[in-house]
C-alpha cells in the first residue's frame, strides 16, 4: 500500500511539477477547457461543446507541435551567496549567454532545484507522522526545500551576448539547496506552452535555521574554573594565561619548566599560569524524534540557532552538544571560533529516529563538569529527559529546559518535581513563547 | 481585472446570445467593465470571499438540484425502475446537465464582482477547496496555499464554454468562439514572433479547429451507423412489437453472444422450425415497422386465469411448450406463428396486435407456457395495402431483379416463392461479417448493394429483399423476426441469442405462411461463434434456470420450501432449552435471591400471622396489616400490644432505610415474647366465621 502511495505521489507531484512549468496559466485555462469539452464533444446534436473542443484541441496541438523547433543553444551562470536563511527571501543572480549566431528575444528563464522527493523510506516515515492521530485523507507532506520563483522575463540577447537575471527565492528548510540546471523558455506565439532548453548550471548553498529574536535574559550559572584555560585563547578578557616564574615545586609538570631560568639561576624554575575563570554554556540539542511532527524537531534547532546568535560569546564559551551519527561537542566563543560554523552545523543537523537517548545524556554528563549552566532543547518531556535534568541539578549544573511541542498536541504532564526552569513552546507560537522567557 | 478591456462584457454578451440572454448578459458586462471606470472599492477579506464562495457553490448546487426534479416529465427514478424509460432518462438528465451548464456564468457573477470591485483584483486558490481551506487551518505557517489567481480570465472562458452548452447555436458560433478566443490569445502573445506570423498560425489554428469539428460531427454519425448494430443487440432486442432496427446497411461483424435465451419442449415430433415475436410490413430503411393499427389489444383470459385464446373455436393439434425469460415480466413472446392457444401463463395482461406480435404484461420473471397450434394460418390480420406496396421507386435494384426473375403480377404465389428460393439460394452466401464493400455507395441503397454487388449478408438482408420482391409479384409480405429452433438438447431444445432470425412471411391460400430464403449455412455459420467456454456458461445458465424455476413457482419441490425453516427452529428450540440460555433461566433467582429482592420478607411478625391463621383468622387477599389487627381484635385480646410490632415490621419491609440493628432485634424479641406468651396462655380456639 504504502508503495502504491508512493507511487501515486511521484506520479501526481512530478505532473504538477511538469504542468506548472511547461504550461502557461493561459495554456492551463485551455488544458482545463479541453477536458471540459471533450465530454461534452461526445454528443454533437445536445451541445456544440465539440467546437469549442475541436478549436482548443487546434491551438494545444500547434502549441506543443512547434515545441521542438526551439534549438537555440545557452550557457548559464548562477552567482549564489554562501548562505540564506530558511524563511528569509534571497535573491541572486545568472547570468545567461547566447552561444547562437542569431538574436534570441522572447524568453524566459526559469530555475530548477534537484528533485526534493524524498526516497519510500522517509516519505513512509512521514506519511505515519501525519496520520498519527487519524485515519482520515491526509496531504502528502510538504518536501519542498523553497518557494522558487516562476519564469523570469530574459532581456533580448545579442548574438554571442550575455544578459543578467535576477531571481528572488525563499528557501523553506535549513539544509543544502542544490540547483539544477536553468532552464531557458521559449513560450509558442499564442503563450500556451513553452519550449525548455537547459544549460547546466550545478550549485548549492546552505540554508541556516530559521532564527527568532530571543530577550535578554540572564543565563544560568556563573564563572566557572577552566583547567588548562582555553588552548587557543586570544588576548582579550581574562585570557592571559602566563603570570610569572616561581620555584619549582614537586609535582610541577615538566613541561612548564623554564628551561632557561634554570639555565640561568641554576635552580628549577617553572612558569606560573593563571587559573582561567570564565562562563562556559553547554547548548543541548535533543535529536531523539520518536514520532513527533518534524515540526517539532525543525523548531528545536531553530531555538538552538536563536541561542547560538544572542549568546554573547566574546567573554563566554558555548558548547553545542548533540548526537547525530556520533556524539559531537562544537566549541565556540572567545575567539575559538565563530557562530556562523555553529549554524552550518545546525543547517545540516538531522534527527535521530529510533535511538536510544542514553547517548546524548552520556555525552552532556562527561561534559557537565565544566559548564557553568546548561541550555536544553528537548523535543519531548519524558522520565529520560527528566533523570538528565535531574543529574545536572545534583551536579550542580543550572539548567534552563525549553521543551516544544506540536500545535494541538496533548499537554504536556507537569510534575511537582520539575524545574522551575521548565518552559513549553508550542510550534507556531515560538516566538511568543520565548518572548516570555 | 486582467482580460482585455471589453474581453469579459463580450463573452457575456456572447452568453446571452446563444443562451437566450442577451440583456442578462449585456447587463452582467456592463457591471463587470464599469469596475475599470469607477474607483470605488471595496475592502474584501479572504473570509468574506471565503463566505462568498460558498453561497456560489450552494447556488450552483440548488440550481442543479431543481433541475434534476424539476425539468421535464420523466422521473429519474425511472432510470432505475423501468428499463424501457432508461434511455430517455439518460437524455434527460443530459439535456438538464448543459441547461446547469447554461447558467453557470450567471451562478458565479456575485464572485467575479466581488474580485472586480475589490482592493486586491486577486483571490487565493484556497478559496476554491473547503480541503485546502482546512489543510491551510491546520498548517498556517506553510506556504503551499499562497497561490492566488485572477478569475476574470476563467470567467471569461467559463461564458464561452456555457455559451456552447446549446442545442442549436446557429452558424455564427463558431466564428465569433474563434474571435473571442483570438482575442483573448492577442495581448499575451511573445514578442519572438511578429504579427504576421502570429495571425498567421492563429488563422491555421482557426481552420484547422472548423475543420476538427466538421470532422467529430462526421465520425460521430459514422459511429451511430456502426454502433446500431451494438445498441439494438440484432433484431431481437431491437423490435418491440412496432418497429425493428436492422443492421442492413451498416458494416462490423455482428457477435451475438451464446447466452440461451429459450428452452422449447416439443410435445411429440418436431418443434416448429420458427418462433416468431413479431412482424412489420413497411420498410423504412433501416427500419421495419408496422403501418395503421399499430395497437395493442387485450386478449381476455379463460376461467382457469392462465388461458388466452389468440383464435377461439379452433382444435390444433400440436403443441410445444416453451421456456422464456421476461424481464421484469414484460415482452413479446416467441411463439409459433400460427399459435391459436396459449396455456399456463399467469400473466396480469396479454395483449396481441394485428400483426401477430404477443405481449405480456404483469408476468413473472421466467414464464414457462404452452403454445398449441397448427401448420398454416395464423391470429394475424388478413393483408391490408401496406403488405402488397411496392418498393420499387426507392429500391430501383429490387424492380430490376423482379423484371430479372420475371416476378409479375398474378404469378401463382407457389412459383414466385421458388423463383425467389431459386434465385437466393444459387446466387448468393450468407456472412456475418459486413466489410466496406457492403456500405452503399452515393446513389445506392444498402439492398441494391446487396442484390446487384455483394450478393452476400445476414438473414435481415435476406428476409427484406425476399419481402420487398415477391410483393412485386402481387404477394402481401410481411418481414417477420423471432428465433429459429435449431439445436436439440435431450428431449429438448435450447435457442441461444445468436439464433435471432428474421424471415419473410407471405399470404396465399387465404393464410400467412413462413418462408425463409436465409442460406442453409446460416446455422452452421453462426454456431462458428461457439466459445470453448459454452459448456461451462451453459451449466451455469442451467443452474439459474432451475433458480428461475423455482423461483417464479415453475418447480414441484417450491412447495416444500415452507418446511425449510422447521429443522432451523427445532435446532434453535432444542438449543433454547438445552443449551447456555436455558442453564442461565433454571438458575433463576432462589428463596435467598427473592429476599435480596424484597427486603424484609423475613420479617418475623409473618410468625404471628401464620400463628392467628391456624386459629382461622387468616388475612384475606387485599386486606392491610392493620385492617387484618383490627378484625383480630374483634376475636382475640391483643388490646394494641402488637402496633409497635407492626410498626416496625413496616419500616422493616418498606423503607429504604431499614431497621437498625436494635430495631431489628426489637422486633425478634417482641415477635418471640409475645408468641410465647400466646403458646403458655393456650387460648381457646375461637369459632371460625
Amino acid at each position: 500500500m504504502n508503495r502504491i502511495s508512493y507511487r501515486f505521489y511521484r506520479t501526481i507531484s512530478g505532473l504538477r511539477h511538469t504542468i506548472s512549468r511547461r504550461l502557461t496559466p493561459a495554456g492551463r485555462l485551455v488544458a482545463l477547457g479541453m477536458l471540459l469539452t471533450a465530454g461534452m464533444a461526445t454528443d454533437t446534436e445536445q451541445s456544440h461543446g465539440y467546437q469549442v473542443f475541436g478549436l482548443l484541441l487546434c491551438l494545444a496541438f500547434l502549441s506543443v507541435v512547434t515545441a521542438p523547433f526551439f534549438r537555440a543553444r545557452f550557457t548559464a551562470e548562477r552567482r549564489l551567496p554562501r548562505f540564506a536563511t530558511a524563511g528569509r527571501p534571497l535573491r541572486y543572480t545568472i547570468c545567461i549567454r547566447n552561444r547562437t549566431k542569431r538574436r534570441q528575444a522572447g524568453l524566459q528563464v526559469i530555475d530548477g532545484l534537484a528533485d526534493p522527493r524524498p526516497g519510500l523510506d522517509e516519505f513512509v516515515r512521514s506519511r505515519r507522522v501525519a496520520r498519527r492521530y487519524s485515519l482520515r485523507l491526509a496531504p502528502a507532506p510538504d518536501f519542498r526545500r523553497a518557494f522558487m520563483p516562476g519564469p523570469v522575463e530574459l532581456p533580448s540577447l545579442r548574438p554571442g551576448g550575455e544578459a543578467l537575471v535576477e531571481l528572488e527565492l525563499v528557501p523553506l528548510k535549513r539544509g543544502v539547496l542544490r540547483f539544477d540546471s536553468v532552464i531557458v523558455a521559449r513560450p509558442d506565439p499564442f503563450m500556451l506552452f513553452r519550449a525548455f532548453r537547459r544549460a547546466p548550471a550545478a550549485g548549492s548553498l546552505t540554508v541556516l535555521p530559521k532564527r527568532y529574536s530571543l530577550p535578554q535574559m540572564p543565563l544560568p550559572g556563573s564563572q566557572h574554573y577552566q583547567h588548562g584555560g582555553v588552548a587557543l585563547a586570544a588576548a582579550i578578557g581574562e585570557s592571559e594565561e602566563f603570570v610569572s616564574l616561581r620555584d619549582y615545586r614537586p609535582g610541577d609538570p615538566l613541561r612548564r619548566i623554564h628551561w632557561r631560568s634554570w639555565a640561568r639561576t641554576g635552580r628549577p624554575v617553572v612558569k606560573d599560569y593563571q587559573d582561567e575563570f570564565f562562563v562556559r554554556h553547554a547548548l543541548i540539542l535533543d535529536t531523539f524524534v520518536e514520532d513527533q511532527n518534524p515540526a517539532v524537531f525543525e523548531e528545536a534547532v531553530s531555538i538552538a540557532a536563536s541561542f547560538v546568535c544572542t549568546i554573547e560569546t566574546q567573554e563566554s564559551l558555548l558548547d553545542l552538544l548533540f548526537v547525530g551519527p556520533r556524539a559531537f561537542t562544537f566549541t565556540i566563543g572567545r575567539g575559538v571560533a565563530h557562530g556562523d560554523q555553529m549554524l552550518e552545523i545546525l543547517a545540516t543537523v538531522q534527527p535521530r529516529a529510533s535511538e536510544p537517548f542514553e547517548a546524548l545524556e552520556q555525552l552532556v554528563l562527561e561534559h557537565a563538569p565544566a559548564v557553568s549552566g546548561c541550555i536544553c532543547i528537548f523535543v519531548d518531556w519524558d522520565e529520560a529527559r527528566r533523570e538528565l535534568v535531574r543529574t545536572l541539578g545534583a551536579m550542580g549544573v543550572p539548567a534552563l529546559v525549553l521543551v516544544i511541542r506540536e500545535r494541538g498536541g496533548r499537554a504536556l504532564e507537569r510534575r511537582p518535581d520539575d524545574p522551575e526552569s521548565l518552559h513549553v513552546l508550542e510550534v507556531g507560537n515560538i516566538e511568543a513563547g520565548l518572548a516570555r522567557l | 481585472m486582467n482580460t482585455p478591456p471589453l474581453l469579459v462584457a463580450a463573452a457575456l454578451l456572447f452568453w446571452g446570445w446563444h443562451t437566450g440572454h442577451i440583456i442578462l448578459g449585456a447587463l452582467a458586462g456592463a457591471l463587470l467593465e464599469s469596475s475599470r471606470l469607477i474607483r470605488l472599492r471595496w475592502s474584501l477579506t479572504q473570509a468574506d470571499f471565503n463566505r462568498l464562495w460558498n453561497v456560489c457553490v450552494v447556488l450552483f448546487l440548488g440550481v442543479g438540484a431543481f433541475l434534476l426534479i424539476d425539468e421535464g416529465t420523466i422521473s429519474y427514478a425511472d432510470f432505475f425502475v423501468n428499463a424501457g424509460k432508461r434511455p430517455e432518462s439518460i437524455r434527460q438528465a443530459g439535456r438538464s446537465a448543459l441547461i446547469w451548464f447554461q447558467w453557470m456564468p450567471m451562478i458565479f457573477l456575485p464572485f467575479v464582482l466581488a474580485q472586480a470591485f475589490n482592493e486586491v483584483d486577486r483571490v487565493r486558490l484556497a478559496t476554491f477547496s473547503w480541503w485546502v481551506r482546512k489543510q491551510e487551518k491546520q498548517q498556517p505557517e506553510s506556504t503551499r496555499f499562497a497561490a492566488t489567481v485572477n478569475v476574470a480570465m476563467p470567467f471569461a472562458a467559463l461564458c464561452l464554454l456555457s455559451a456552447s452548452a446549446t442545442p442549436d447555436p446557429g452558424p455564427f458560433f463558431y466564428y465569433g468562439l474563434a474571435a473571442l478566443i483570438g482575442w483573448a490569445l492577442w495581448p499575451m502573445r511573445t514578442r519572438r514572433h511578429s504579427v504576421v506570423t502570429w495571425c498567421v498560425l492563429f488563422a491555421l489554428v482557426a481552420g484547422g479547429g472548423f475543420a476538427m469539428h466538421h470532422g467529430l460531427f462526421h465520425l460521430q454519425k459514422k459511429l451511430e451507423q456502426m454502433n446500431v448494430m451494438w445498441f439494438s443487440r440484432f433484431a431481437r432486442l431491437g423490435s418491440d412489437g412496432k418497429q425493428s432496427r436492422t443492421a442492413i446497411g451498416t458494416i462490423g461483424r455482428l457477435k451475438l453472444s451464446n447466452r440461451i435465451v429459450l428452452r422449447v419442449y416439443p410435445e411429440g415430433g418436431n418443434p416448429p422450425g420458427l418462433l416468431r415475436e413479431a412482424s412489420f410490413n413497411l420498410y423504412r430503411a433501416p427500419l421495419w415497422t408496422v403501418g395503421l393499427r399499430r395497437d395493442f389489444t387485450a386478449v381476455l383470459v379463460e376461467d382457469d386465469n392462465e388461458t388466452f385464446l389468440l383464435r377461439p373455436g379452433r382444435a390444433p393439434r400440436r403443441a410445444v411448450g416453451i421456456a422464456q425469460y421476461l424481464r421484469r415480466g414484460e415482452g413479446l413472446l416467441a411463439l409459433p406463428a400460427s399459435t391459436s392457444e396459449i396455456g399456463q401463463l399467469p400473466v396480469g395482461a396479454l395483449k396481441t396486435n394485428l400483426f401477430g406480435a404477443v405481449m405480456v404484461e404483469g408476468g413473472p420473471g421466467l414464464a414457462m407456457y404452452r403454445a398449441r397450434y397448427e401448420d398454416g394460418g395464423s391470429a394475424d390480420s388478413s393483408p391490408n395495402p401496406d403488405d402488397i406496396r411496392s418498393y420499387r421507386q426507392t429500391e430501383p435494384a429490387v424492380g430490376a431483379v423482379a423484371r430479372e426473375l420475371n416476378l409479375v403480377p398474378g404469378l401463382p404465389p407457389r412459383e414466385a416463392m421458388r423463383r425467389v428460393a431459386d434465385y437466393f439460394s444459387s446466387h448468393f452466401e450468407y456472412g456475418l461479417y459486413r466489410s466496406g464493400a457492403h456500405l452503399p455507395r452515393a446513389n445506392q441503397t444498402a439492398i441494391e448493394r446487396f442484390l446487384l454487388h455483394t450478393r452476400s449478408g445476414h438473414c435481415e438482408y435476406f428476409a427484406t429483399a425476399t419481402a420487398l420482391l415477391l410483393r412485386e409479384a402481387g404477394l402481401p409480405t410481411r418481414y417477420a423476426v423471432g428465433y429459429a429452433v435449431q439445436e436439440p438438447r435431450g428431449k429438448s431444445y435450447v435457442v441461444r441469442e445468436r439464433h435471432g432470425h428474421a424471415w419473410t412471411q407471405v399470404f396465399y391460400d387465404n393464410a400467412w405462411h413462413d418462408f425463409d430464403t436465409t442460406p442453409g449455412e446460416w446455422h452452421a455459420l453462426e454456431s462458428r461463434n461457439r466459445s470453448w467456454l459454452q459448456p461451462v456458461k451453459d451449466f451455469f445458465s442451467d443452474l439459474w434456470f432451475q433458480f428461475s424455476k423455482f423461483r417464479w413457482g415453475k418447480t414441484e419441490w417450491r412447495k416444500y420450501f415452507m418446511w425449510a425453516p422447521v429443522p432451523v427452529l427445532i435446532v434453535l428450540l432444542v438449543r433454547f432449552f438445552a443449551g447456555k440460555q436455558w442453564k442461565r433461566l433454571r438458575k433463576q433467582p432462589g428463596a435467598g435471591d427473592r429476599d435480596r429482592l424484597l427486603p424484609g420478607l423475613d420479617s418475623e411478625f409473618y410468625r404471628i400471622e401464620k400463628h392467628f391463621a391456624r386459629r382461622g383468622l387468616e388475612r384475606f387477599p387485599g386486606e392491610t396489616w392493620r385492617d387484618w389487627l383490627k378484625r383480630v381484635e374483634e376475636h382475640e385480646n391483643i388490646a394494641g400490644r402488637l402496633d409497635r410490632v407492626l410498626a416496625l415490621h413496616h419500616r422493616h419491609r418498606f423503607d429504604p432505610r431499614g431497621l437498625s440493628a436494635d430495631e431489628r432485634s426489637e422486633l425478634r424479641t417482641e415477635v418471640a415474647s409475645w408468641l410465647s406468651e400466646k403458646d403458655n396462655a393456650g387460648q381457646p380456639r375461637p369459632s371460625k366465621r
